[in-house]
């Protein structure tokens, strides 16, 4: 195996265990962040679609499976890479600013909890109850912590 | 900015998102499937390790809290004792007069365990516990805690079980009305997460503000007597001639961190009966 195929699965997996076990439990009136959602933006905003599809794959199947959501994660996350991809600023060509980046993780979070929304109503959960919460304030919150890890990693 | 479905290079990722999609449908539409239990007994292991280290924080967070409600609770239950024992005195003896036969309801094992997981989003909530097939926990044992019901088993690893609790729109419990006997079946409705809704009540029973609902042990699945929640409302059920009770459950189940699960897997005679009169008619 390439040295940076191993790379990549290790963060992918780290990433996945730090939404596990960090970010889930960070709940603010009822939303929670989605750290792998973040992570997979950074992909998209550095790396080939191909790859960023790959990472959205494994690590939502990892979501699914330890999370008895069982196929939730896969269609919202692949969905959102293969969907958002194009619309994402290459951080290659341009630096962002704080602003910017607050927004595009916004609207791809909101992008991404609608479709994780419309699968679960699909899977016959109803979600009536955690709707709004789901939606605004996950993404909001998913901004947040998105902006600050990217404000940080560039200083 | 690049337009989207403008390379002819991107229909590789067209076809794996494709296969990624077709993946994931499988897995949604199979997740029930005989075939996925022990993929999914695996992830009930793995979950658990993962949250055991944060159930102890947990605990000790909740502990005194506990432990102050359970000092109250202690000196109501010290007072409702001693009036029972007269009572159940005054029972035993009535019964004896009227030769009617005894049947013992709760003599069932209890065994404490430790919330070691919790899936409480809305969608598919679930809880983990500390105890497996290695602990004799089966399929179906109701978990409860001191204040009342907390859920059932529906999986079991070696050392782990998956609980589903009543916050899940699948829960289903046979319950009755504590004053007046009245049966129906509480389930959630996926609208408050502290509302339970108990349906199938005649509108003509008259229904008190206050009042207890517990477990009526009618299913084989749930003993009787187990406290599930207080009545805050009733509303008419729209059409039929029965009225939904709304109840406010006893157990917070996002405070919890200790419960027990009762080795109880119902009587299998009278489940017997019952398939037999559902085949019959």
């Amino acid at each position: 195996m390439p040295y940076s195929a191993l790379k990549y699965i290790l963060w992918a997996a780290l990433v996945v265990l730090l939404q596990l076990l960090i970010f889930r439990h960070l709940r603010f009136f009822g939303a929670e962040p989605d750290f792998v959602l973040v992570y997979l933006i950074w992909i998209m905003a550095t790396k080939d679609r191909t790859t960023a599809l790959y990472h959205s794959a494994a690590m939502a199947f990892m979501l699914d499976v330890i999370l008895d959501h069982w196929g939730i994660h896969i269609l919202a996350k692949v969905a959102t890479v293969f969907l958002a991809y194009n619309f994402i600023p290459k951080i290659t060509e341009t630096k962002l600013l704080f602003t910017q980046v607050f927004f595009v993780i916004l609207l791809v979070a909101l992008f991404h909890n609608l479709i994780f929304l419309g699968v679960a109503t699909f899977a016959q959960s109803r979600v009536d109850i955690i709707f709004w919460n789901f939606l605004i304030g996950n993404a909001f919150f998913t901004s947040i912590i998105g902006s600050f890890v990217y404000l940080f990693k560039s200083n | 900015m690049r337009f989207p479905f403008s390379q002819t290079k991107g229909i590789k990722d067209h076809i794996l998102t494709s296969v990624f999609i077709f993946l994931g449908l499988i897995m949604l539409v199979s997740r029930h499937d005989e075939g996925l239990q022990n993929v999914r007994k695996a992830s009930i292991t793995v979950f658990s390790y993962l949250e055991e280290p944060l159930s102890n924080i947990r605990v000790y967070r909740t502990a005194l809290k506990t432990n102050r409600q359970l000092h109250e609770q202690n000196i109501i239950l010290l007072d409702e004792l001693s009036r029972l024992r007269s009572a159940r005195e005054q029972n035993i003896e009535l019964k004896r007069l009227l030769d009617f036969k005894e049947s013992s309801e709760h003599d069932v094992d209890i065994l404490p365990v430790k919330v070691v997981g919790k899936n409480l989003t809305g969608i598919n909530n679930f809880m983990s516990i500390n105890v497996g097939s290695n602990d004799s926990v089966e399929v179906g044992m109701p978990v409860i805690n001191p204040s009342g019901l907390v859920g059932r088993v529906v999986d079991v690893s070696a050392n782990y079980a998956q609980v589903m609790p009543f916050l899940n729109p699948l829960f289903r419990v046979s319950s009755r009305i504590q004053e007046t006997r009245a049966y129906g079946v509480v389930s959630w409705e996926s609208q408050k997460l502290d509302e339970l809704v108990m349906n199938y009540v005649p509108q003509t029973i008259p229904v008190e503000i206050g009042a207890i609902v517990e477990t009526s042990g009618y299913s084989q699945k749930f003993p009787v007597n187990i406290p599930i929640g207080q009545v805050i409302r009733t509303a008419p059920d729209p059409g039929l001639q029965t009225q939904r009770i709304y109840l406010k459950p006893f157990v917070s189940l996002f405070e919890i961190a200790e419960a027990s699960v009762m080795k109880y897997t119902g009587n299998p005679e009278v489940d017997s009966l019952r398939i037999n009169f559902m085949e019959r008619y």
